[in-house]
């Protein structure tokens, strides 16, 4: 439960911060993690409300962002048949390359460096979420 | 750890129809009506947050001067070509001289998109509530910032002069080669300068003004930036310009929408 809290208030933080100061595509690697570690009907709901909310802060067409978030859950969801999404390893390379899509289908800034770093840190919360529990 | 529902597959495509219902019927008013409700609510901590970030407080006042005074002195030089201009075709008897009165509406800008020290668009607070529309200019004293792109009911974004979307035609203020001024991110290009024209490193670039049939456009004699450098062959029909612009978009806290000039 504590997770699900802290995952929900991530995303509200992430919508605040990147259509303000911070251009990054934060919502979306949240949502992501969010499905990785809780994949249940209320996460998809709870990502669903809050994409539509960065929509409409964004300006862009209100449903894009949960169409492609639902869209990458699928992927992940067809993926797990054949990769072992527990493997931290595989979890980064879903959120590097999922992140780097969507920044260049949402024009945020498609610099491949700043989108290494940040994968390597969130990599390390995850790790010490899951390892504590 | 990952207890998967039953049949998740069909819960995520029901999600998924409703995504794409929300895309088709994004004009109907229901959805403008949240998306309205939502800009009014985020508005205030969205500004606060920028406010926070471009920083309120006072710059250097030495660079604040010195800035103030190159800004003048930008402006004198081109109102000296300006009034050179307008007296040679005063001459001729083509032209009449204009003194342009912009209505401006001044916007709080609330966010950024695009890259994380480069921004390609910046988000006001003001929308189609506030009569925006899409393709009006958008200044910053005498500087050009952009264009308004898409229009909210209560934001509006403005597409950088850096921006990739971003065209407008221009000329030079000492030379006046005129060209086509094309967002490159982080820069801007002049294209379309035909060969013959003579452009310099250093020189400043003016819009050369447009103006579409609803009477929405960019104003002339704005600046869009200083050339920093010629790409020009000898056997190509036109040249092309690297152009740094006047101002640092990241840092703008309040632009100026033009509503008509």
């Amino acid at each position: 439960m504590r997770l699900n809290y802290f995952f929900i208030s991530s995303l509200f933080i992430s919508l605040l911060l990147e259509t303000t100061i911070f251009p990054y595509p934060l919502f979306y690697i949240f949502a992501l993690l969010f499905y990785i570690l809780i994949p249940s009907s209320a996460t998809v709901f709870v990502v669903f409300l809050l994409g539509i909310v960065l929509d409409a802060l964004r300006l862009s067409a209100i449903g894009a962002t949960p169409a492609v978030l639902i869209l990458s859950f699928i992927l992940i969801l067809l993926a797990q048949k054949f990769v072992n999404l527990r493997d931290y390893k595989v979890i980064i390379l879903f959120l590097f390359l999922g992140a780097f899509a969507y920044a260049k289908m949402f024009n945020y800034s498609s610099n491949l460096l700043s989108y290494l770093i940040p994968f390597i840190i969130c990599e390390a919360v995850v790790f010490y979420i899951t390892s504590k529990k | 750890m990952f207890n998967m529902q039953k049949k998740p597959l069909i819960a995520l495509s029901i999600f998924l129809v409703f995504a794409i219902l929300l895309i088709v019927f994004n004009s109907s008013p229901v959805v403008k009506l949240f998306s309205s409700a939502v800009q009014s609510v985020f508005s205030v901590p969205k500004s606060i947050i920028y406010s926070l970030n471009t920083g309120n407080n006072p710059d250097d006042p030495t660079l604040s001067r010195l800035k103030k005074e190159n800004d003048n002195l930008t402006r004198k030089l081109i109102d000296f070509e300006r009034t050179k201009r307008d007296n040679e075709a005063l001459k001729s008897q083509f032209e009449t001289a204009e003194t342009s009165s912009f209505k401006l509406i001044p916007a709080r800008v609330i966010g950024t998109l695009g890259g994380l020290s480069s921004p390609i668009s910046l988000i006001t607070d003001h929308g189609s509530n506030q009569k925006i529309e899409p393709g009006m200019g958008v200044v910053s004293g005498n500087n050009l910032v952009g264009k308004v792109g898409k229009v909210g009911q209560n934001y509006s974004e403005v597409l950088l002069a850096t921006n990739n979307s971003f065209t407008t035609l221009a000329r030079t203020v000492t030379n006046g080669a005129t060209g086509v001024a094309r967002g490159q991110e982080s820069f801007i290009v002049l294209d379309r300068v035909e060969n013959i024209r003579q452009i310099e490193k250093g020189e400043i670039l003016v819009t050369s003004g447009e103006l579409n049939s609803s009477g929405i456009g960019i104003p002339n004699d704005l600046i869009v930036g200083k050339i920093t450098s010629v790409n020009k062959i000898p056997s190509a029909v036109f040249q092309t310009a690297k152009v740094e612009p006047a101002i640092n978009f990241a840092k703008l806290g309040t632009v100026f929408i033009v509503l008509s000039f």
